[in-house]
């Protein structure tokens, strides 16, 4: 039995990386907040949780678009040049 | 007094000398060599040195700044992990390949005119293919000849360049070159197809893949970097070359997606990674040379431990894709700590050492105000992360346990991933160490909390995004077109045409060749014979019958003369036939004289 084979040491790491995230946040809004920092210089990358945001979205769509684009076009049996 | 020699000579003689040392010596023999190089590499000082006169030129091998010895350093430091990586292999030809191959790109890189650098351009190629052949299976000789036949067009086009060069300004001398004319054009596609560029980049996804388990290593290494430095020192400030450089990331990442081969997964990641080298280039700022040559320092590093540690899966379980994959971390639990050291390295995570050189490019078009490239090198940070930080080892080392039988590789393969290891968490701790070398002062400080929160959040709901989209993320055991498509189907169609339009087309010329020569036989048997027969055919066909016989006598009597032909031949009036056939010739050579002239 390894590790991640049981479910309650997954629960915990689950529940630790949602954690991780809501940190994240928080610390931005705290910087832009006390400091009025800002995580980019760039005035796009300006707003709250921006690079959480550009990360999720990114992931997301990168992923849709380059699956539909193998799916019709690029992607094709192992055999394909034999 | 100099204390050093060019560093090509220390490898090139190594190489030559491998096939004198057997089992233990030999080992201890390729270990020395890399730590020679580093020797001579660290008594190396900036100037110009080794200059030979060749015809009316200078052939320079040790032109030495601050930019040539950063890669000087990191290639002989991979060549050190490499060979200790590649200690248990039997074969001389490996490390005779793996030498030269150093050596040619450690020529390039101290090499001061075009001429010097091109032979030792070829002199990579031509050894690096080796490193794919002795795979020895069919895929592999394949792949190996492509990528060679690539390169020699690549090379070809960069001896075209460097000659139109020399006549038009009559200087060897390599320095900036910077876009004007169609002679810095090709010299530019030359480095561009080395460093992979699309559409020049297609034969890195394809051939690595297939070299031998340690000759990947070797491969990730050298070329691509080569390539980076000469862009560095020839094209800086190219505009093109950001666009060029923050497409082909995205590019590499996106085909990653799609992979299944897990080191073809880490090849279109070299083309990516290398993207950000290119842009950093096309940037032209004193922070964006320095990080290319930062990322270039880094990316060697754990690019190297990338390919050894799945080389260690390959070597360990026979599987090369994820598909094959999966439950690993129980069995290899040491290649799995060395392959998310080199992740993290690759996806730029905090205090590892892809952060503190890939986030000065992505800072260095920040600061320039290339807003748009900005976003196209996050973007392709997210790509890295989704499918090097994540997705191959998911599936590799978690995911589905395929109860394979495996465990961690030799001791010396271990220690030359450690090595590397160790330098990819030192350099991201202490970016110092690297930030010294590179050509100009840093002004970058990577280790601000906005900067580190930032990168964090991208990375950490990058990996939101693959959990919730796991289902769509399963791998596929497929493979991915590519622009190779056009020279893998476009030579089957040149095959085509060559064994059908082309051979039926020559065998016509010869059918009808024959047919005269055989006629020509017949003919010269018994000419006026032949040419009565002529005759009496037209004649039978035209007014019906031959004189004095009926129509059936006539068809009858020419049927007879035919078979019997030649009947007596010339010799009975010779004279008179030659004489004949001097007519015939004078007659053919009038019409022909009455037409042409």
């Amino acid at each position: 039995m390894g590790y991640l084979d049981e479910p309650k040491n997954l629960a915990l790491l689950k529940k630790l990386f949602y954690a991780s995230l809501v940190v994240l946040i928080l610390l931005e809004l705290i910087l832009m907040g006390i400091r009025e920092t800002h995580l980019s210089l760039a005035h796009i990358a300006e707003f709250p949780a921006f690079h959480a945001i550009f990360g999720f979205v990114g992931c997301v769509v990168m992923v849709f678009v380059v699956k539909f684009l193998g799916h019709q076009w690029l992607m094709k049996e192992e055999d394909y040049y034999d | 007094m100099i204390n050093w020699i060019p560093p090509v000579t220390i490898f090139i003689l190594g190489a030559m000398l491998v096939p004198l040392f057997k089992g233990k010596a030999r080992q201890l023999y390729v270990l020395t060599i890399p730590v020679i190089g580093l020797a001579n590499i660290l008594a190396m000082e900036s100037g110009t040195e080794w200059t030979y006169g060749y015809l009316r030129y200078d052939l320079i091998f040790g032109q030495v700044d601050k930019l040539s010895m950063v890669f000087g350093y990191v290639f002989v430091i991979m060549a050190f992990i490499g060979v200790l990586y590649s200690l248990h292999v039997k074969e001389h030809g490996h490390f005779i390949a793996g030498f030269l191959y150093v050596g040619s790109a450690l020529g390039v890189v101290f090499s001061g005119d075009l001429f010097s650098l091109f032979i030792f351009w070829e002199i990579m190629a031509f050894s690096s293919v080796f490193l794919i052949w002795f795979q020895k299976e069919k895929a592999s000789i394949d792949a190996g000849f492509r990528y060679l036949l690539v390169h020699t067009a690549g090379g070809l086009c960069l001896l075209a360049g460097i000659v139109l060069r020399v006549v038009e300004t009559g200087s060897l001398e390599f320095g900036h070159i910077g876009l004007d004319g169609l002679d810095t054009y090709l010299i530019l596609i030359g480095f561009l197809l080395n460093a992979a560029v699309p559409p020049l980049h297609a034969w890195l996804a394809d051939a690595y893949p297939e070299a031998t388990i340690v000759g990947a290593v070797f491969l990730s290494a050298f070329t691509t970097k080569t390539a980076v430095y000469v862009l560095l020192r020839a094209y800086s400030g190219t505009e093109i070359l950001m666009w060029l450089g923050a497409f082909m990331a995205i590019f590499g990442v996106c085909y990653a997606v799609l992979e299944n081969d897990i080191r073809r997964i880490l090849g279109y990641h070299i083309i990516s990674q290398v993207g950000y080298m290119v842009c950093g280039v096309g940037i032209g700022t004193y922070m964006a040379i320095n990080g290319s040559a930062a990322h270039a320092f880094a990316h060697i590093l754990y690019k190297g431990l990338l390919f050894m540690s799945t080389g260690a899966i390959i070597y360990s379980t026979g599987f090369r894709k994820l598909t094959d994959l999966g439950g690993l971390y129980k069995k290899m639990p040491i290649t799995l700590i060395m392959y998310m050291v080199a992740g993290f390295a690759i996806s730029g995570m905090p205090l590892f050492s892809g952060f503190v050189s890939k986030t000065m490019v992505i800072a260095a078009a920040e600061h320039d105000h290339h807003y748009i490239i900005f976003l196209m090198l996050m973007l392709a940070s997210i790509g890295t992360f989704l499918s090097v930080g994540i997705k191959l080892p998911y599936f590799a080392f978690f995911g589905k346990d395929r109860g394979i039988e495996a465990k961690d590789p030799p001791v010396n393969m271990l220690a030359g991933m450690g090595i590397a290891a160790f330098l990819c968490i030192l350099i991201g701790v202490y970016p110092k160490v690297l930030y010294d070398l590179l050509p100009y002062e840093v002004h970058f400080q990577p280790f601000t909390i906005p900067h580190v929160v930032g990168e964090l959040q991208l990375l950490m709901f990058t990996a939101l995004g693959f959990f919730l989209l796991l289902k769509k993320l399963h791998v596929e055991p497929t493979i991915t077109l590519d622009i190779d498509w056009t020279y893998r189907k476009g030579s089957k169609v040149f095959m085509w045409f060559i064994n059908e339009p082309l051979a039926r087309g020559s065998q016509w010329t010869v059918d009808i060749c024959l047919v005269i020569i055989s006629f020509l036989k017949w003919f010269s048997k018994n000419p006026v014979l032949a040419v009565m027969l002529f005759k009496d055919s037209l004649t039978l066909r035209f007014i019906g019958h031959l004189g004095g016989r009926t129509r059936r006598d006539s068809i009858s009597y020419l049927e007879d003369e035919k078979k019997h032909y030649p009947r007596d031949p010339v010799k009975r009036n010779p004279v008179g036939d030659s004489l004949l056939l001097a007519l015939m010739f004078m007659a053919v050579y009038v019409m022909y004289y009455l037409f042409t002239a």
